[in-house]
């Protein structure tokens, strides 16, 4: 499960920044080029086309007027921000880099993106269908979910187990020493015998490695059911690896 | 032939009352033991025994006398004695005040055990910079953090959701914008196009707005419920904070606190800190070498009290050694600031700051619970260190405060240490004339200082006592490591101590004075190859010392010789005598002849002092001069005007002249020129008289009659040079032996005399005369002719009365 291109799907949502930071350590620690995707929305020109387009500031709940071209500025200044951000992270870490502008829906837009890449990355504001209908286009993507200042948390792997141990663990371990700190690894699988199996696996190649990480098995590979366990466990970033093994590359 | 009232010349044994070394039965001072006690000051001795002894308020000493007694020393012998029987007093530390920060606590501890308390918070502190953030680091503390994190963030994000869910419902999408939200209506799940929206009909397009309308104000008020929200959160990760470190910030305190457990102020002390600590656990996040502040790129140097755990530090004011007894501070520059103590500050980014860890120990801090010894002179000296030191002695506390905050000079915030009992016992050293002063001028001494220890200048000579004197020299001499003496030179030293005295009959007990003879003595001997001081050594050492400040004199000396200063010392002159007056230079006092004339003419002003009218006469010289006028007076005038004016000179005196001790020979000067009776320019004199012609005593007689001895000894001795002396300094003689062995070789001699008569008669060589049964001065004698003289005097100013003033080319009230 080799990483080489990772996507980032940015927009104007302050969750985007961690998600843009989360991407570019992931890239220094796998050695992959980062392809940055910043998404203006086009709900979000629509409203600014509308006769009575307000919005309330976000601290100070005061009603401004949209303008289109105050918006077209201010999406631009976002770019430019982002721009500089990934300058900032990629360039100590020697991460070769690139960053589109489109127009779209941002969850389509990066769903069109992520089918050429190896890891996805988004930043949602919380765990939901919408992160399951992202991950169903790369073979891994990593969702960031708020929480605090810092870029590390406990990171959360969901791994199918019709993808081998071997694989999902190396990436797993990959990730957390990128951005984690505390790994779990949820194993999905309608059969409890193959789930125990595949995590006694998985156990045994982290006592190789050396590295910790708590092994639980989860049945259903819905959104709903994974959320129980992302309740309890406060995940800062969930990796999602897709059902479906990649082809070998 | 009127009768003489001569006195006899004295004989040469009672010039001098030498000490005889065949009188002591030791052949050196090694023999000798050590004196322990002080000689001669046993009123002193019990007034600081007394003073050191009484524990109650007021019941400070002052130690007067001059200098070079041995004040300090006595004192501080006896200070010592009482201080190792008295208990050690407490150690001393300021200590944060987290109540309020700008008034430092004090804090006292037993003796000797400040130092480990500041040790043991200094450690307290390392192990809580280690303890805490490894609490932080926890996974515990992690996920709990975490959770109060997400709880924010959904409780915002699910509110702000809730009016999305809401508009929803009513066909209305929640659009995230740049900076903030906004509303717009949705057609099939999507954001309406402008062009869409423009085809509604005009009541559907209003109803939209006022639906949008209503969920903004839904949306404003969710907003403005966050700050709420986060001010939750804040507190609930304060209070996490509390608890993760509660247990290992209370477990270490507890710890200390078992530690001082017989301390109540240091456990309350600790009860604080560990409560501060909780409530400012961030500061023990911080590493240990964190990046240093700066300011437009300029480091700023962070003191250690300065940064957030300086705090938790002791300053440890005062620390007793355990067993040390009670202290005693001689303070030798006692300023304001060196005796209450101060508040130094650093300079940073160009203002002056300080902290609690900046207040530094005064001479009051370091004595308290024993002894201070100050100069009564220095504190007076010094600005505002009198009152700091009554303040303080008065109100029992010491107050730190700086000379700009007691006097309101400067307004910066400093801190207000918290003040500490004044608990000691002040000893003031001081000359007698301080101790006056200060009673006549300062209402408060009294009250403060009690107990005077008043130090004697010398003490009665006789056999024991030239004993006691010459254990002293023996203790002196072991103290100081010096040769021992052998008994002449301790009779030599007997002699010397006489003479520092002033008085054959006492001795002096100036100790420094005594011991500087010694050192000096020692060195001539060490000189002379010898390891025993003889009475040579000793006499070198006199000789030696008066020839090192003997400069002025010789001048003086040398000018007379050359005839530059007039002193005659043989022949006869009419209203002329020699004067004898003492020079005192620094420590050296000389003796020398003053030529004194009188000049006499008819009128009516009296005596007129010359020196007084030149502004070179003091007062008490003036006084003598006007005694004169009564005694003339008196004697020859009861029944007449004393029509006389006289006038009065110290002839080539340019420097002034005090003292009475003229007055004597200055009315002889003008007996003999009413008179007209030359006399003995061989003869100097010296004492004051008064109204009754009763000759006076003087001081400095020793230095006087040495003084015309040796111009005459330069001059050659005839045989017929002497000095008058008043009869009753006759017991303070202790003249040079070379004067003596003049005196018994018949070239030199001193003649006591009682009344101005007898003085006269040794100057003129004429019968003074006294008054027969008709109450008249027999013929040929000086008091005839004086009252002869003025009785002339008078008749011719009654004859000039007679003569109308117009004639005299004078008149009344017109201006001349």
């Amino acid at each position: 499960m080799k990483i080489r291109r990772i996507v980032v799907g940015l927009d104007i949502a302050p969750h985007s920044r961690s998600a843009l930071a989360a991407a570019a350590a992931l890239a220094g620690e796998l050695g992959a080029e980062l392809e940055a995707l910043f998404v203006e929305s086009d709900e979000l020109h629509r409203l600014a086309g509308l006769p009575f387009a307000r919005e309330l500031g976000h601290s100070s709940a005061s009603a401004r007027r949209i303008d289109p071209a105050a918006l077209e500025r201010s999406l631009r200044a976002h770019a430019d921000e982002a721009r500089r951000a990934l300058t900032a992270l990629a360039g100590p870490r020697a991460v070769r880099w690139s960053l589109r502008v489109t127009r779209g829906s941002v969850t389509e837009e990066v769903r069109a993106a992520a089918t050429g890449a190896d890891l996805t990355v988004v930043g949602i504001s919380r765990w939901g269908p919408e992160a399951m209908r992202l991950a169903q286009e790369a073979p891994v993507t990593l969702v960031v979910l708020p929480g605090g200042g810092s870029a590390r948390g406990p990171l959360v792997v969901i791994c199918p187990v019709t993808v081998a141990p071997e694989p999902a663990v190396s990436l797993a371990c990959s990730l957390a020493r990128a951005i984690g700190e505390g790994l779990t690894i949820l194993a999905v699988g309608d059969d409890v015998e193959e789930a125990a199996r595949w995590c006694a696996g998985a156990a045994s190649l982290l006592a190789r490695l050396g590295r910790k990480a708590s092994l639980e098995i989860v049945r259903d590979w819905q959104a709903e059911a994974l959320a129980v366990a992302l309740e309890r466990l406060a995940p800062r970033a969930v990796a999602i690896v897709a059902p479906t093994p990649p082809a070998a590359g | 032939m009127p009768k003489s009232r001569a006195v006899p010349p004295l004989e040469p044994h009672a010039l001098r009352r030498a000490c005889d070394p065949a009188s002591f039965s030791f052949a050196t001072t090694e023999e000798l033991e050590d004196f322990a006690e002080v000689l001669g000051q046993s009123r002193a001795v019990e007034a600081i025994r007394f003073g050191v002894g009484i524990e109650r308020d007021g019941y400070n000493l002052y130690a007067m006398g001059p200098e070079g007694i041995g004040r300090h020393t006595i004192v501080r012998r006896h200070l010592e004695q009482r201080a190792t029987q008295r208990p050690t007093p407490p150690d001393w530390c300021y200590v944060f005040n987290f109540e309020a920060p700008d008034q430092p606590r004090a804090m006292s501890l037993p003796a000797g055990s400040v130092g480990r308390f500041r040790d043991d918070l200094a450690r307290l502190v390392e192990d809580l910079r280690t303890g805490i953030p490894s609490a932080f680091e926890t996974d515990e503390y992690r996920t709990r953090l975490q959770e109060i994190e997400s709880e924010f963030e959904k409780r915002h994000e699910g509110a702000i959701e809730a009016v999305g869910a809401k508009a929803k419902d009513q066909g209305i999408a929640l659009v995230r914008t740049p900076s903030g939200f906004g509303f717009a209506p949705l057609r099939k799940d999507k954001v309406m196009s402008p062009d869409e929206f423009h085809a509604l009909s005009e009541a559907r397009q209003k109803k939209v707005q006022d639906a949008i309308g209503g969920l903004e104000v839904e949306l404003a008020k969710v907003i403005q419920e966050v700050p709420k929200m986060r001010r939750e959160a804040q507190h609930k990760v304060r209070e996490l904070n509390r608890q993760v470190i509660g247990a290992t910030v209370t477990g270490l305190i507890e710890e200390l606190k078992a530690v001082y457990v017989a301390l109540p102020p240091v456990v309350a002390y600790l009860g604080q800190v560990n409560e501060d600590v909780l409530n400012h656990a961030e500061y023990f996040r911080h590493p240990k070498e964190g990046e240093q502040r700066t300011l437009f790129g300029i480091p700023i140097p962070e003191p250690e009290a300065e940064s957030p755990l300086g705090r938790y530090q002791v300053n440890v004011l005062i620390e007793h050694a355990a067993d040390a007894g009670a202290p005693i501070v001689y303070e030798d520059n006692p300023t304001h600031d060196n005796l209450v103590g101060r508040v130094e500050h650093v300079a940073q980014m160009g203002t002056l700051v300080t902290n609690f860890m900046l207040i530094k120990a005064g001479a009051f801090h370091r004595a308290n619970g024993g002894y201070l010894v100050l100069d009564a002179l220095k504190v007076l000296q010094q600005p505002f260190a009198w009152e700091a030191l009554k303040r303080a002695m008065r109100s029992r506390e010491i107050r730190t405060e700086s000379l700009g905050q007691m006097l309101s000079l400067v307004s910066t915030v400093g801190l207000k240490p918290e003040p500490i009992a004044f608990d000691q016992k002040v000893v003031l050293v001081g000359e007698r004339i301080f101790y006056y002063l200060l009673q006549a001028y300062d209402p408060e001494f009294p009250e403060l200082f009690k107990v005077a220890a008043d130090f004697e200048e010398d003490i009665e000579r006789g056999p024991e006592s030239d004993l006691l004197y010459a254990r002293v020299i023996a203790t002196i001499a072991r103290r100081n490591e010096l040769r021992a003496l052998d008994r002449t030179a301790v009779a030599r030293l007997v002699e010397q101590g006489a003479r520092a005295a002033g008085d054959a009959g006492k001795l002096s007990v100036a100790m420094q004075d005594l011991t500087d003879m010694l050192r000096e003595s020692d060195y001539f001997a060490g000189g002379a190859g010898r390891k025993v001081v003889e009475a040579a050594d000793v006499d070198r050492a006199i000789e030696a010392r008066e020839s090192r400040q003997s400069r002025i004199r010789e001048r003086l000396r040398e000018e007379m010789r050359k005839g530059t200063l007039l002193i005659d010392t043989e022949g006869e002159r009419t209203g002329q005598v020699n004067g004898l007056s003492v020079v005192q230079l620094g420590e050296f006092a000389f003796g020398m002849p003053s030529r004194i004339t009188a000049r006499v003419r008819l009128g009516s002003g009296g005596v007129v002092d010359i020196e007084r009218e030149a502004e070179l006469g003091g007062p008490l010289h003036s006084k003598g001069v006007m005694i004169l006028s009564g005694f003339l007076a008196g004697r020859y005038a009861m029944d007449k005007p004393l029509s006389l004016a006289a006038t009065l000179v110290f002839e080539q005196n340019y420097g002034g002249v005090e003292g009475d001790s003229a007055s004597c020979a200055e009315l002889c000067a003008l007996l003999s020129a009413l008179a007209d009776a030359p006399l003995r320019q061989s003869i100097a004199m010296t004492g004051s008289v008064n109204q009754h012609g009763d000759v006076q005593a003087i001081g400095g007689v020793n230095e006087k009659i040495e003084g015309f001895y040796d111009l005459c000894a330069t001059r050659g001795l005839t045989g017929t040079q002497g000095v008058v002396i008043p009869a009753a300094n006759a017991r303070h003689l202790m003249l040079r032996r070379d004067v003596v062995d003049a005196v018994a070789a018949g070239k030199f001699s001193v003649h006591p005399v009682e009344t101005v008569d007898q003085a006269l008669e040794i100057l003129s060589g004429i019968p003074s005369g006294e008054r027969d049964a008709s109450g008249r001065f027999p013929a040929a004698t000086v008091n005839f002719r004086v009252e002869r003289r003025l009785a002339a005097f008078a008749e011719r100013l009654g004859s000039f009365a007679a003569v109308p003033l117009a004639r005299r080319g004078l008149r009344r009230g017109k201006p001349r």
